[in-house]
């Protein structure tokens, strides 16, 4: 356990995010404000929301027990999600732009013409954003029984109200400004712990002697080639298709402030990335018999680091966590309120009251998860491993529909319906089932949802002109030959 | 051939993921304004 220096630079930490996100809550006020922050932010921000939602609990915590426990290989899971923000932004960051939105289920009744797509895909991510928010309030549960000696329930009740907190009240505002004092604090907290590190073991060429002498896989691939790439590909699928960071490209102000915050996203990958993995296999020698890997980042901050650094590093955790988390509740929150409730049940609601329930949709979304930790799904696994699982599921249903469906005219209603479905199942069933022949449950679904919209779509009426012209101009329907 | 104690697998990746922001960011600030026009 960690003293109370360690306690106080976390406290402090925790309250400015806590203030931050409440004096944000001012400028929402409409429906608009608090789920794409009127469309107001800058690349900058964009991109500090975009990273600090792609790092959570399974980069913080999971990850650098990854890079702990099979060595550096780990971090080649990450060029591909830069590489997938890139090419999400430009295959449908400007239309997306155009469009302006406020949720990813718009996009797709937009383009098909029916509101069953939008269902599917609200109901979709209302299940597995759950999950993914259970595995970030289960690992916080950890770190502050592990840290600061707080029962599990106790830990988790305070990441939950906090982040619930300041999301209801300031909706993407708060989120992303929140984010923004989060990837600094993130990038400041891995980075600052290299050269410690580095110095307590005898440098960079020191540590990996030290690695390679447990285990020389340790400093070069590390696990079975196509085990990783399944992993590359998981990640980097997930990264273009990801609902919660697809809306950040709405959040700013136009197209060209979208691109500029995937670069930025881009650039704090390598940070923090970097500075985790470092931390990782730096324990590894430090520590070699830690009884779990996911302990490897809360030992660096309480066992290495001097107080103000430990805490501020302990707040990297923390601060990754929340950051995803308050993200992937406010998505969640949109599916049930926007996409179902403001666009299905009630299409009169005022503004008033679409604020409202969208505030009331988030509380529910955030307080399931808590309480679906305690079932054995959630006891038991690697935390990195769930994740996987949650992340693995959306991206099985969303990539086709959204990034083929925007890109490809001939796709039909009928072929977005059923790729969504089937590769949602196919993706469950292959999870189930252990993954038979070793093979990754993403690969399976996403076979599957492709095939079903190619297929599909070939076999069903094209969409009409009128419907297309929703999303492509006039002019790029005439030089595709579509008539009218 | 190690650099640092890495195997090639593992330095190969900073080279990539560096290059994949130095190329993006060059592609977007060699963007003409031109490629904004129609966005409005």
């Amino acid at each position: 356990m960690v003293t109370n220096y360690y306690v106080s630079v976390f406290v402090i930490y925790m309250l400015f995010v806590f203030g931050l996100g409440i004096y944000l809550s001012r400028w929402v006020k409409s429906e608009g404000d608090y789920w794409v922050a009127n469309r107001q932010l800058n690349g900058f921000v964009g991109g500090c929301s975009i990273a600090a939602t792609q790092m959570s609990a399974g980069s913080v915590i999971g990850s650098v027990g990854l890079w702990y426990g099979i060595g550096w290989a780990w971090i080649w899971v990450w060029p591909l999600i830069s590489v997938g923000y890139i090419i999400a932004v430009e295959l449908v960051g400007r239309k997306m732009q155009r469009l302006g939105y406020y949720t990813i289920p718009d996009y797709l009744e937009a383009r098909f013409g029916s509101n069953v797509p939008r269902a599917i895909a609200a109901a979709v991510i209302t299940i597995s954003f759950i999950a993914y928010i259970g595995a970030q309030t289960m690992a916080a549960g950890y770190i502050f029984r592990t840290l600061f000696g707080w029962p599990f329930v106790g830990g988790a009740i305070f990441f939950t109200g906090i982040y619930i907190a300041y999301t209801i009240l300031g909706g993407m505002f708060a989120v992303a400004y929140t984010d923004m004092v989060q990837v600094i604090v993130m990038s400041i907290g891995g980075m600052i712990a290299v050269p410690i590190i580095l110095d307590q073991v005898g440098g960079l060429t020191m540590l990996n002697a030290v690695v390679h002498s447990f285990k020389s896989s340790m400093v070069g691939l590390g696990m079975p080639p196509f085990k990783l790439f399944g992993f590359f590909i998981v990640f980097g699928l997930f990264s273009m298709s990801a609902p919660q960071l697809l809306i950040r490209i709405v959040t700013v102000k136009d197209f060209r402030q979208a691109r500029i915050a995937v670069w930025w996203a881009t650039l704090f990958n390598i940070l923090i990335i970097t500075g985790f993995a470092a931390i990782g296999v730096g324990c590894r020698a430090l520590f070699p018999e830690l009884a779990s890997w996911d302990l490897a980042s809360p030992t660096v901050a309480s066992s290495v680091l001097p107080p103000l650094l430990g805490g501020l590093l302990l707040s990297a955790l923390l601060a990754a966590m929340m950051s995803t988390t308050d993200s992937l509740l406010l998505t969640a929150g949109s599916a049930v309120a926007h996409d179902i409730y403001a666009k299905m049940i009630n299409p009169e609601a005022t503004e008033k009251q679409k604020l409202f329930i969208g505030r009331v949709a988030s509380l529910l979304v955030g307080v399931i998860p808590f309480v679906l930790i305690f079932t054995p799904y959630f006891k038991g696994a690697l935390i990195q491993f769930i994740v996987a699982s949650s992340v693995a599921l959306a991206a099985s249903t969303f990539f086709g529909p959204i990034i083929i469906g925007l890109t490809w005219k001939r796709a039909t209603k009928q072929g977005c319906i059923w790729a969504m479905i089937l590769g949602f199942v196919a993706d469950a069933i292959w999870l189930l089932l252990k993954k038979p022949f070793g093979i990754h449950e993403v690969l399976v679904g996403l076979s599957v949802s492709l095939l079903a919209l190619v297929i599909i779509s070939y076999n069903t009426p094209e969409t009409p002109r009128e419907q297309l012209e929703i999303i492509w101009t006039k002019k790029e329907l005439d030089e595709a030959g579509i008539g009218s | 051939m190690t650099i640092f104690g890495f195997y090639p697998s593992i330095w190969v990746y900073w080279v990539f993921h560096m290059a994949v922001v130095i190329v993006y960011g060059i592609y977007i600030l060699t963007r003409p304004d031109t490629d904004y026009a129609d966005d409005v």
